[in-house]
């Protein structure tokens, strides 16, 4: 079953001419094509439709003859389902899985514009804040996560890209070269600049591969698995980085602590609601 | 701007230096709202002043600018302080136009007031922050003082390093219990008065000297 049609799954012969003119069942015309090498890991996978086929994206690519699309279409595919990527995680090739966990979460973003990617974008922005607000909590973990590293990580090199792939290459089958991988590799350390905070990027050599995307990708997860606690999410969110909520016209809740450490003190509040804020003399530019 | 700031240093440095013994100490007056806050400070500032602060409202929140009386000179036991008294706007964690309706206010009133309240409880923490010396914290005697505000401003005001004193206010109403606040804050001095009938008063002001002077 060299052949798939990525849309109803129906399977066809290598060299079948059914397929030339669409999927003659659902009319399709994307199809997949998996080696007879491939096929014997990953045939029980490839039953259903994308949401198994995390599985096997990582057996083809173990299996070592799998064209270059074949990981790319698999991380396409495993947009809505997570869960089965982070479970891939644990199957030996821990730095490649996350990598694609995460290009995959970052194109689930992409996929859902609505309520998911400004949810996915409000946890990625109070992570930020709050790693840029906790200096000193942030200095902590990082010592922490030094005594985590994985040996794996701090036995290559030093530079950021070159550790990562050899990393990747080292945990696949030897039948994979890093020529046969570019595409995967820039992709994935892209999404990891993306999604590593300010801090994160001055020391990523110091960061193994899997430190910061699996944390990422876990927070993004969050909504997808429970989407009716998404609003639950959302104000719980709000009670920790908002000083004050406006709940309706004439109804406030203040968080305290939040009113007592900003810098900049609120002078006036507005309906639609805006701040007016007074900003404090530390803001002044140098040049003055 | 490094020589500029230098230079500010070193001045505020040297005035530090010759006005620190005269400089009145800034003296916060916080406590959740309707605790007699601004009847204290009428109080303290008619006594000493003639003047009052500002006008005391049984209302909620009728208090929702800071307002400061300066040079306050208090004198006992021989002992003399010069402080400004600083009224904050009741703190609270929750705002609702609602509650003032059933003081017989229109609702357009009473949604100002709300905005209003809740400004001023960002500016009485914007206060707590950098621009008071001490607190004098007022607690209504006949309420629960075991509330997350409490707790959470003599947090602060505690990591602040802040002198504090905690008047258990409101002794002339029949529920009143001073021992309940002396359980909640059992780390401070409670002291126990009426600012609305001036009872106790000169213990009030025997320990303001003593704390703030």
């Amino acid at each position: 079953m060299p052949h798939q049609c990525t849309n109803c799954g129906r399977a066809f012969e290598d060299g079948s001419k059914e397929m030339l003119s669409g999927c003659p069942d659902c009319g399709g015309n994307k199809f997949q094509f998996l080696p007879a090498s491939a096929m014997d890991g990953a045939e029980p996978a490839n039953g259903g439709a994308g949401a198994t086929s995390a599985s096997a994206g990582v057996g083809a690519t173990t299996g070592g003859t799998a064209p270059k699309k074949a990981p790319e279409d698999s991380a396409g595919a495993q947009s809505g389902a997570n869960p089965s990527a982070d479970a891939s995680a644990s199957t030996g090739a821990e730095s490649s899985a996350s990598k694609t966990g995460s290009s995959a979460s970052k194109t689930e973003e992409e996929d859902r514009p609505g309520a998911m990617n400004r949810a996915a974008k409000t946890v990625r922005d109070w992570v930020r804040t709050g790693s840029e607000e906790t200096e000193n909590g942030r200095k902590a973990t990082e010592n922490g996560r030094k005594t985590t590293e994985r040996p794996n990580a701090s036995e290559n090199g030093t530079s950021e890209p070159a550790p990562e792939d050899t990393a990747q290459a080292s945990a696949r089958s030897d039948i994979v070269t890093e020529a046969e991988l570019p595409d995967d590799a820039s992709r994935a350390s892209t999404a990891e600049t993306e999604s590593s905070t300010a801090a994160g990027t001055s020391e990523t050599a110091e960061t193994p591969a899997a430190a910061d995307p699996p944390e990422d990708a876990e927070v993004i997860d969050t909504p997808d698995e429970n989407a009716p606690g998404l609003k639950e999410l959302r104000e719980e969110l709000n009670s920790q980085f908002e000083s004050i909520r406006i709940a309706e016209p004439g109804q406030y809740e203040l968080n305290l602590m939040e009113l007592f450490e900003r810098e900049e003190y609120i002078i006036a509040l507005q309906e639609d609601g805006k701040y007016v804020i007074e900003v404090p003399d530390g803001w002044e530019t140098p040049d003055r | 701007m490094g020589l500029f700031t230098e230079l500010k240093d070193s001045i505020s440095r040297v005035t530090d230096k010759l006005f620190s013994a005269q400089e009145p100490k800034r003296i916060g007056i916080y406590g959740p709202p309707n605790a007699g806050k601004t009847t204290l400070a009428n109080r303290i500032a008619r006594d000493w002043t003639g003047d009052a602060v500002g006008p005391e409202s049984h209302i909620p929140h009728e208090t929702r600018r800071a307002r400061r009386k300066e040079n306050v000179e208090i004198e006992r036991n021989g002992k003399k302080v010069t402080i400004d008294i600083v009224d904050t706007p009741g703190v609270t964690t929750k705002v609702d136009y609602e509650e003032f309706l059933d003081h017989d206010m229109e609702k357009e009133d009473a949604v100002r007031r709300s905005r209003e309240a809740t400004e001023g409880v960002a500016e009485a923490m914007h206060w707590l922050r950098e621009d008071v010396d001490g607190v004098i914290y007022v607690l209504d005697s006949s309420t629960d003082p075991f509330t997350q505000v409490n707790t959470m401003l003599i947090g602060i005001i505690e990591s602040q390093d802040l002198p504090v004193l905690i008047l258990a206010n409101k002794t002339d109403l029949e529920e009143s219990s001073v021992q309940r606040i002396r359980n909640a804050f059992p780390q401070h001095e409670t002291i126990p008065l009426s600012a609305l009938e001036g009872d106790n008063m000169d213990e009030v002001y025997a320990k303001i000297a003593e704390y703030f002077g």
